[in-house]
């Protein structure tokens, strides 16, 4: 395996870029999915006839209400209504987006790397596993290491013979609670960490105190924390000192819900999706005045179809088309939202060293 | 002016019913209404074509961030889609609409009485006037009680010739700064209020103080505050001591907005709040904490097209589908959701005894 030095740098699906080259960017999206592997068949009649229909305007409203309960929903395959999408974005000024459907979302490294050249934007691909649900068939066999090999040379050489490298390691899945493969799986991407100095991303378990244990997970395993962000802090429900505790480890949170309290939906017992926009920032300036700034990242995940411009939806330009405006009128500096935006995400993004 | 007595009855617009036959009630929605009032021409070319779109699947996310921006979408004005609409909530188990579009909101009694026939719902129709931008040229030169007798007639006679009588007075708009023939609205619903008994709301000013004035007019001109509502307090972000003070004054509280897909934007100068139906949850929590059940109110305020299923929206079901299974998640008692469900509008809505 040949190995370059990434080091201060960005891997895009197109190569190696400056991380000034980055520009706006969104840390945590899926711009072509499928998490169809998730839906949960319905009992009642009505609700069986609502899973199979396609997303229409007229059905949107249930949709929302439970977003996985409608197949059509949770699949995005089509690669001009994707190029579509990102336009909004790019035309609001987005230079960048992190696309973590890897392993279990039905990565589409080609895809992601025609919707780059179509778009002009800068997208970075994950690298990893899923929760549990989504491993493949073989993950007991695979050892932390055969799996860590894997997430190396997929920053190295590229997702099989795609020649499309990953940019990071993630979205790592965690369940509630954590299973012994998702274990395994946090302590290979810390190996791989080691070995390439990617950042990595996490998916962690819904549950305050588990969700801190991933964190100690990877910190045994030798992770750099400096170089891990955790995500979904906003729709799981944590408390705001979870929020602080996962920032005292080191780690950075992401808000990646930004767009979404328009469904909020019962998810392993807890509500999910359950913040405001407005309650998010409030929370994020909590932390700013707290000395952390630089240390957090935003983003939309959007992986449901209700969630793009083209079924109703707000679209992947609502951070910038309505949530900055929004900052600014609840206090937010120009400097600030630009640390948020810009500069954390690169910091981010920008190899370390690799350290063995 | 034949006068019958209404008191202890609600008036709906096929006729009185006994105000224990309420059931599951929405306090405040429209059906059939337009809400041009609010419409700002853009100056920008593009801006002006999606002024002039008809709302569909592919401009929602522009029209969410943009309300009132979009002219089709100001308009409720196909009574077969009401029907449809408000069947939704009928079969979800609710029995009653106030639908308080008044006079500048194209009020439509015919239609209404259209409604409530094929529905079997109760519906409760406004008067009065709403906010000044609506206001019709005459009410220049009418006296208070010209306009008071015109409210009173709405309730006592029916609206111009159709038969049809109003069980409300309200909406009545105010707006910030406070207009000379707001002010006069406002005194003479308060005539109107003690000649006939029936329930006051108020669309209140964008603004705390504005609005604790507007309480101050009201009781002032010998309004019954304890069957008045102040409109709007979630979305317009009233502070938590202006709410207590409104409250104090012995009015209901009404928290609109739950389903509400529209993002925070720059409405007359200020930030327009909406936030998430958890946002609102927790609120009433804390009102009920301090002892205040009695005063809370709750409804969707449907009043643009995109609110509507048929066009994306969430509809007239979302509170009794979506926002009472929640309420139970977030320890509501049963009492407490009966009470704002069921037994404060009907307390609200039924006529008190004049008191001249």
């Amino acid at each position: 395996m040949q190995r370059t030095d990434l080091t201060g740098k960005a891997q895009t699906v197109l190569g190696v870029i400056d991380g000034e080259c980055l520009g706006i960017t969104s840390s945590h999206e899926h711009i072509i999915w499928d998490m169809s592997a998730y839906f949960e068949e319905p009992e009642s009649t009505s609700e069986k006839e609502l899973a199979r229909q396609p997303v229409s305007m007229e059905n949107l409203h249930l949709i929302r209400a439970r977003p996985h309960i409608n197949i059509d929903n949770m699949v995005q395959t089509d690669e001009q209504t994707a190029i579509n999408e990102l336009m909004h974005f790019k035309y609001a000024g987005g230079g960048t987006l992190v696309e973590l459907s890897q392993n279990g979302l039905a990565r589409d490294p080609l895809a992601l790397a025609r919707i780059a050249r179509a778009t002009g934007l800068n997208i970075i691909m994950g690298s990893g596993y899923y929760v549990g649900l989504s491993h493949p068939e073989d993950m007991d066999d695979k050892t932390e290491k055969d799996i860590a090999d894997e997430i190396v040379r997929d920053i190295t050489a590229g997702v099989s013979d795609t020649g499309v490298r990953s940019g990071i390691i993630g979205e790592i899945g965690c369940s509630l609670p954590l299973t012994d493969n998702e274990r395994k799986v946090l302590h290979a991407c810390a190996i791989a960490q080691r070995r390439t100095g990617a950042p990595i991303n996490i998916h962690p378990s819904i549950d305050d105190d588990v969700m801190l244990e991933n964190i100690t997970i990877l910190k045994d395993a030798g992770a750099d924390l400096k170089r891990v962000a955790i995500s979904h802090v906003d729709g799981f429900g944590y408390s705001l000192s979870t929020r602080l505790k996962v920032l005292e480890s080191g780690c950075l949170v992401e808000y990646d819900g930004f767009g979404q309290a328009i469904f909020h939906f019962f998810y392993m017992g807890r509500i999910a999706n359950a913040m405001s926009d407005i309650q998010k920032i409030t929370d994020i300036m909590e932390l700013i005045d707290e000395g952390y700034l630089d240390r957090i990242l935003l983003a939309q995940d959007f992986c449901f179809k209700c969630c793009l411009a083209t079924y109703g939806g707000y679209g992947y330009a609502h951070i910038i088309r309505n949530l900055i405006p929004f900052m600014k009128a609840k206090g937010m500096t120009e400097e600030q939202i630009h640390a948020l935006l810009v500069d954390n995400p690169r910091r981010f993004l920008e190899f370390a060293p690799a350290e063995d | 002016m034949k006068q019958t007595d209404l008191a202890g009855k609600v008036q709906t617009v096929l006729g009185e019913v006994d105000a224990d036959s309420l059931g599951i009630t929405l306090f405040h929605e429209h059906l059939l209404a337009s809400m041009s009032a609010w419409y700002e021409e853009p100056a920008e070319a593009g801006e002006k074509g999606m002024a002039r779109q008809p709302v569909s699947t592919e401009n929602l996310w522009w029209i969410r961030a943009h309300r009132p921006g979009n002219l089709d979408n100001c308009q409720l004005a196909d009574e077969q889609t009401a029907i449809k609409e408000a069947m939704q909530f009928k079969v979800n188990g609710g029995s009653t609409i106030a639908e308080v579009s008044s006079i500048g909101l194209a009020r439509d009694p015919l239609g209404l009485k259209h409604i409530a026939l094929a529905t079997g719902l109760n519906i409760i129709m406004g008067s009065g006037y709403y906010i000044g931008a609506s206001h019709p040229p005459e009410l220049n030169t009418m006296t208070e009680d010209e306009i008071a007798d015109g409210i009173i007639r709405n309730i006592m006679v029916g609206a111009g010739d159709t038969g049809v009588k109003a069980g409300i007075i309200g909406e009545i708009g105010c707006s910030r700064p406070l207009q000379e023939g707001e002010r006069k609205v406002l005194r003479a619903s308060v005539k109107a209020q003690r000649q006939t008994g029936a329930p006051l709301m108020i669309h209140p000013a964008f603004d705390d103080n504005i609005t604790l004035e507007i309480v101050d007019i009201l009781g002032e001109a010998g309004a019954d505050l304890g069957h008045t509502v102040i409109c709007h307090v979630n979305v317009y972000a009233f502070k938590p001591e202006t709410l207590r003070k409104i409250a104090d004054a012995g009015c209901y509280l009404g928290y609109e907005g739950f389903g509400n897909l529209g993002y925070p934007h720059m409405l007359q100068g200020r930030l327009l709040e909406h936030r998430c139906d958890l946002d609102y949850l927790d609120a009433i929590a804390g009102l009920i904490a301090d002892g205040y059940l009695d005063h809370i109110l709750i409804a969707h305020d449907i009043c643009f097209k995109d609110f509507l299923t048929v066009y994306g929206g969430n509809g007239y079901a979302h509170i009794i589908r979506n926002v009472m299974p929640v309420m139970r998640v977030r320890e509501f008692s049963e009492e407490q959701i009966q009470a704002i469900m069921v037994e404060n509008p009907k307390r609200y809505l039924q006529f008190m005894r004049p008191i001249g």
